[in-house]
């Protein structure tokens, strides 16, 4: 997939993931579709990402005698899902258009030939 | 490798960060090796399972790189550098590029042609080479030139400051010797040193941020400590590169005075500067255009004369230095 389309796809399963209740790093890692293939090594990245971007909010909590860092979901992060759910309609379109362009044979360019 | 080993091997590789940043991205690695282990993995498996510190630290430098790079960076190595050849590392030390070449033997033709050419190559080496530091030499002078314009305007602001109480000083006398016209040309001048020493004194300060934060963004400046043999010590002694954060840049694209009370207060500073002139011309109108309101000296015949009215008894003026060359 394209990287640019697959980042964005990332980064509303990773947001989903925190979408009813807080997470964290391995938590993340074990919720998301194994299809995606989600390491540590893109995790950490994303979640600086996610962060700056003001998507999710951190916070250091103790567990088992050490800190851990939980993620949640900001205001602007529920929005950026929502938006995203809102987009389905338009990515099935694409994809539609797409898939009868490649399987059927177009008739302009059948047309086209025949008249040479 | 065990978890220490992981640690440092990580913290190594990410030694050109900033150590917040480090620190930080360390901690992720420990977290999720730490939170397989208590999930029942022996630390072995904990550790297969995450991504290598390699796959981590390319990653991580990687979106630090997609932010701003420095502008120009200076890396200043203290320490013994020909001790750490070894253990594979990334970079090629010069010492052994060197080694190569050498390994590549010349023919004794190829040493002749060498030095034969040796007037034209050496001579080009060595323009380039002059190029070079007068390049760096230039740069170097225009940025210390900017910052000597800052210090100017730093001195200007205190010295215009400084002169207000002098010239009220210089005010009451005028009062005390009964000219009026120059008393009231003083207070202008007061007045007038007051808001614009304020305004300078601001222009410094903004000035200052100005250069301090594009100084900070685009040049970097490491000195790193190579601890021996052990290069997992290897620590940055200081680091001026910040990477300039969203935050940072935040900071300093603020104006000083952005709060309500101290916009108040400069916008009367203006007003003074203006109040201040109009009071000297009110001054020169009310002493009948005369120029002489705006000479203070003696006219060479031993005696001081204050806005062209003589100073009887010099010595009788408030805070009068004249006093302490009288006795």
């Amino acid at each position: 997939m394209d990287t640019q389309l697959k980042r964005g796809f990332l980064d509303a399963c990773v947001l989903a993931t925190m979408a009813h209740d807080e997470s964290y790093g391995y938590k993340i890692i074990k919720d998301m579709p194994a299809s995606l293939g989600m390491s540590e090594s893109t995790l950490y990245p994303l979640l600086k990402r996610l962060e700056s971007k003001g998507l999710i909010q951190v916070r250091k909590a103790e567990h088992n005698g050490r800190l851990r860092k939980y993620y949640s979901l900001t205001d602007q992060g529920h929005v950026f899902l929502t938006d995203f759910l809102d987009g389905k309609q338009e990515i099935e379109n694409v994809i539609s258009f797409v898939e009868k362009a490649v399987r059927e044979p177009s008739r302009t360019l059948a047309t086209n030939c025949s008249e040479r | 490798m065990n978890k220490e080993e992981y640690r440092s091997q990580l913290a190594t590789l990410l030694h050109s960060l900033p150590e917040k940043e480090r620190e930080e991205a360390v901690a992720f690695y420990m977290e999720m090796i730490t939170d397989r282990m208590d999930e029942g993995m022996s630390e072995d498996e904990a550790i297969a399972a995450v991504s290598t510190p390699g796959e981590a630290a390319q990653e991580i430098i990687a979106q630090g790189c997609a932010k701003k790079q420095p502008l120009v960076s200076f890396d200043i190595s203290v320490g013994d550098d020909s001790i750490d050849d070894g253990e594979g590392e990334a970079e090629v030390p010069p010492e052994r590029l060197i080694a190569r070449l050498k390994a590549h033997k010349l023919s004794a033709l190829e040493w002749i042609a060498l030095i034969v050419t040796s007037p034209l190559w050496l001579s080009l080496i060595a323009a380039a080479a002059a190029l070079g530091l007068a390049l760096i030499i230039a740069i170097f002078a225009l940025y210390a030139c900017a910052w000597v314009v800052v210090a100017c305007v730093w001195a200007v602001g205190v010295a215009l400051v400084a002169a207000v109480p002098a010239a009220v000083l210089i005010a009451v006398w005028g009062v005390q010797i009964s000219n009026i016209p120059y008393a009231l040309e003083y207070v202008g001048y007061a007045l007038f040193a007051f808001g614009s020493g304020m305004w300078a004194l601001r222009g410094a300060l903004k000035l200052t941020q100005a250069f301090y934060g594009w100084t900070k963004r685009n040049v970097s400046l490491r000195f790193r400590k190579d601890a021996g043999q052990d290069s997992t010590l290897e620590e940055s002694a200081r680091e001026v590169d910040e990477r300039a954060g969203a935050a940072e840049d935040a900071s300093f694209a603020a104006d000083p005075i952005a709060s309500p009370h101290l916009r108040a207060f400069f916008r009367v500073c203006t007003i003074l500067i203006l109040v201040g002139i109009g009071i000297i011309l009110v001054a020169f109108v009310i002493s009948g255009f005369d120029w002489r309101i705006f000479i203070t000296s003696s006219f060479g015949d031993g005696k001081i004369y204050f806005g062209g009215v003589e100073v009887a008894d010099p010595g009788k003026l408030l805070f009068s230095p004249f006093a302490w060359f009288e006795r």
